[in-house]
Parts: C-alpha cells; sequence; structure tokens
C-alpha cells in the first residue's frame, strides 16, 4: 500500500531573498521532505531556462545562474512515487545580468526517479531588461532538463519579443541553455508588423543573433 | 536603338528592403511586399546584419524578380530601419521585370544607388528591342545614367544592327534610352543587309543615327572593300563614308562592279 501524498498547507508570496538566508536554507524550510536536487538550486536552473527560452531573439547573455529569487506557491505536495508537485508557481527575479524574469506554471512536477528533471504545466513567463526590452513565453508544457541544461516546451509555443515586436510560434522548441541556442523541427513562423516567415524549422545560436530558419522558408517583407 | 529603354525600372523597388521591425498588431500582406522562398534555408543573421536565402532562392516584389542559388541581402544593423543596402546573388542568377530578362553567375545590386553589376562569365539582359552580353560583366550605374559591357561585349538589335568590341559603354538619357555608345577594342558593327565596319574605336550617336569609327578602319558593304583610319556610318540613309584621318591618312577602297 502507498502512502497518501502529504500535501503543505498552501503558501503565498513566500518571499525569500538569498541575501537573508542561503539557498540549502531556503529549501530546508519550504520543503524540508524532499530529497532529490536541492529545490532551490532545482527553480534557479528552471528560471534561467526559461529565461533562456524567451531571450533567444536577439538577447543577449542570460545563462549565468540567477539570485534574489522570490518564490511563491499555492500548494507544493509529495506524490506516491516521490515526485514533488507544486501548483500556482511563481518564481520572479533578477539575474545576475541584470535581467528581471517572472516565470509561473499551472503546476510544476519535478521527478523523484529524473533527478534535475522539472516538468511545467501551462508555463508562461516573461524576462526583461532595459536593453532588450521584454520577451513573454508561454507554451502548454515544458520539460528541464537540469544535467542537460536543456528545456523542451511543447504545445503552443509562444515567443513575443517587446523590443523588435516579434512573434516566434511553434509546436515544440528547445532552448540549449549552455550553448546558448534554440531550436525546433516543427513548422515555424515569425511575424511581426513588417515581416512574416515560415519555415519548417529554426535554429536560433549566439543568444538569438543567428537565425536559421530551416527547410522550404518564405519570408514576406514591407517596404518602407 | 532602345535595348535598355526601361533599365532604370530594373531595380526600382530596393529589393528586400525592409525592416525586420515589426509589431504586435500582426503582418498585414500587400502588393509591394517583398517576398523570398528558399528550399533550403534562410539565415537572419543580426551580427552581421544579413539575411541569407539558399536553395533556389527567388525573391519578387511585384513584376521584379531574382532567381539565384544563393540570395544575401544586407542591412545596416545599426539602424533601426533595417534597410537593404545591399544585395548579392550567386549562382545561376536570373533577374526580370515587366519587360527584361537577365542571367549571369552572380550579381550585386546597391540599393542606395540602384546600380548593380551582373557578372559572368556570358553575363546578358534581353529587353523588347535586342539582347546585349559581355563576358565578364554588365555594370548599370543607375545614377550615372550609364551602362558598362566588360569583355568581348555585344548588343544585338531586332532590327538586326550588331554591335560588338571589347569594352562598350552606354550613355542613357532620362527615360534609359540609349543617347550614346562608345565602344573600344575590336569594334564591329553588322547591319542587316550584311554590310560589316570593323574598327578601334566607335562613337555612336543615338540622335543622329551615325557612328564614328577610328583607328584600322575597315567596312565591308557586299564586295565593296574601304579601308582607312575613319569612317562614318549613316544609320538612316544606309551610307558608308571613309573619311581621311586628322593625319592626313590615306583612303583606300575597292570597288567591285555587277558581274556581266
Amino acid at each position: 500500500m502507498q502512502d497518501p501524498p502529504v500535501t503543505q498547507p498552501p503558501k503565498r508570496s513566500i518571499f525569500t531573498p538569498q541575501a537573508e538566508m542561503p539557498p540549502q536554507d531556503i529549501a530546508e524550510q519550504a520543503w524540508p521532505r524532499h530529497k532529490g536536487l536541492p529545490v532551490s538550486l532545482s527553480l534557479v536552473l528552471l528560471a534561467t531556462a526559461i529565461g533562456i527560452g524567451g531571450a533567444i531573439i536577439g538577447w543577449t547573455s542570460f545563462f549565468q545562474q540567477s539570485d534574489n529569487i522570490e518564490i511563491s506557491l499555492e500548494s507544493v505536495s509529495t506524490q506516491p512515487a516521490g515526485n514533488l508537485e507544486m501548483t500556482g508557481a511563481r518564481y520572479s527575479g533578477t539575474t545576475d545580468n541584470g535581467m528581471k524574469f517572472l516565470i509561473s506554471a499551472e503546476r510544476a512536477v519535478e521527478s523523484a526517479s529524473q533527478k534535475g528533471l522539472i516538468r511545467l504545466f501551462g508555463p508562461d513567463g516573461f524576462v526583461s531588461s532595459d536593453k532588450d526590452g521584454r520577451t513573454n513565453l508561454s507554451s502548454n508544457e515544458a520539460v528541464y532538463h537540469a544535467d542537460k541544461r536543456r528545456l523542451d516546451l511543447y504545445g503552443a509555443v509562444n515567443i513575443f519579443q517587446s523590443k523588435q515586436q516579434l512573434t516566434l510560434t511553434s509546436e515544440e522548441m528547445t532552448a540549449l541553455i549552455g550553448k546558448g541556442e534554440l531550436l525546433t523541427k516543427t513548422p515555424v513562423t515569425l511575424t511581426g508588423q513588417n515581416i512574416f516567415l515560415t519555415a519548417q524549422g529554426m535554429h536560433a545560436t549566439e543568444n538569438g543573433e543567428v537565425i536559421l530558419f530551416t527547410g522550404k522558408s518564405r519570408i514576406e517583407l514591407k517596404q518602407n | 536603338m532602345t535595348v535598355f529603354p526601361n533599365l532604370r525600372s530594373y531595380f526600382t523597388m530596393p529589393i528586400l528592403a525592409a525592416a525586420m521591425l515589426a509589431s504586435a498588431m500582426g503582418y498585414t500582406a500587400n502588393a509591394a511586399d517583398m517576398i523570398v522562398n528558399a528550399d533550403t534555408s534562410l539565415e537572419w543573421n543580426q551580427k552581421e546584419g544579413f539575411y541569407q536565402a539558399l536553395g533556389n532562392a527567388h525573391a519578387y516584389q511585384g513584376e521584379q524578380e531574382i532567381f539565384a542559388d544563393d540570395l544575401k541581402a544586407f542591412y545596416n544593423s545599426s539602424a533601426s530601419a533595417r534597410d537593404i543596402t545591399e544585395i548579392h546573388a550567386n549562382g545561376n542568377v536570373r533577374f526580370a521585370d515587366a519587360a527584361h530578362t537577365g542571367s549571369g553567375s552572380s550579381l550585386i545590386y546597391q540599393s542606395g544607388t540602384g546600380a548593380y553589376r551582373l557578372i559572368g562569365p556570358n553575363a546578358r539582359i534581353d529587353g523588347p528591342d535586342g539582347k546585349a552580353t559581355a563576358r565578364k560583366e554588365i555594370e548599370f550605374l543607375r545614377q550615372e545614367g550609364q551602362v558598362f559591357l566588360r569583355d568581348k561585349a555585344e548588343i544585338k538589335l531586332k532590327d538586326g544592327r550588331q554591335l560588338k568590341g571589347n569594352n562598350l559603354q552606354l550613355f542613357l538619357d532620362t527615360q534609359s534610352n540609349i543617347e550614346r555608345i562608345e565602344a573600344r577594342g575590336e569594334v564591329q558593327v553588322s547591319q542587316a543587309s550584311g554590310s560589316t565596319a570593323t574598327a578601334d574605336r566607335l562613337d555612336y550617336d543615338r540622335l543622329s543615327d551615325k557612328a564614328i569609327l577610328l583607328g584600322n578602319v575597315t567596312v565591308i558593304d557586299g564586295s565593296n572593300y574601304l579601308s582607312g583610319d575613319k569612317a562614318e556610318i549613316d544609320f538612316k540613309t544606309g551610307i558608308s563614308k571613309m573619311l581621311s584621318a586628322e593625319t592626313g591618312g590615306r583612303v583606300s577602297g575597292r570597288f567591285t562592279g555587277p558581274k556581266q
């Protein structure tokens, strides 16, 4: 017989600036029974990963570890398999290079069997900076592989970069955080007021400054 | 002589001259858009400021279009509008507009001046009145109204006239019609009647429809043969005159009467 899920009382707006408390203390206080990857580290990596996904169009480096993360949850529970499940998760803060971010997910599950794998349902968020403006990102699901520093986005992937007013959509997207690359082998669309681009795939490198649209591609450009 | 009657309109649009600035309102297509298709890939390089289409690349706007294996359009990455400044088309280049077609191995187009170089071997432009070819390149300086045909250049008109030379330079009027031609090196003029003339150089004037040939001139009309240092050909009347050069060179001729 399996133990029923253990649910922590709902926690809202649990802001735990690192300046006041080391990461390991945060984890032990918020999720004392969790035995997997330290939660605070997972969240740091997750927030960084999503930041990368959003920052890929024309963004500069966002690959440093984040700090000053604020965490807000509606509930957190451990499942019978040992997975850690959180609802209404919101991660916000400022990265080392000064980019603000806010990531929310309806539900987030960290796998007990696959350490460092976090599955997000309904992820939605943004990263922003004075230099590059704000980039919003959303998809139906996302999986973060901490060991590979890779974020896989699935279903209705939508990345909107406000500075250039560009919207990138696809059904799947992978962010290779270590390399600063974003790629997909599924059809992709890039839309703006003066541009409409379709392609069969995409590989963005150098933090999005070089984007190779692959396969049959078509771009429509307005004339000024 | 209007080989290039609408030459200025070949690239009246700045090809690929579109800003990549977009808005959240989305893209609304219209007839003035520049559209680029590629079979293999389309690269947007923001670091170096270019777009590159590979594999059966095809750029068009209205009735004007360019085909090539590889199309690369450069823009000023520091400017917000990102207007295209130059286009390089390589490999099996063809272009066309409503009245003209052209081909070559590569094409360089400068949107700021509208100038372009169609590079050979065997660069070629076809127009409603004829075609022009050059082994090395055809360069069109739009603002100057000049066209250079370099290396084994040739113009063939539909009325049968042909002009060959190592290098030809065309001077255009404001309507892009030929006003004047300068031909240099191994010049040869042929008419539909079969008469031909050769010289070291030729200057043709559109208004008078006459050409002056200089240096080692020969005129062959049927069995008649003239040679000298200078000749004038009147294309309206079909009369050729061999003239004495300023240096006082002699004129010689051989005239053969009709056979009895």
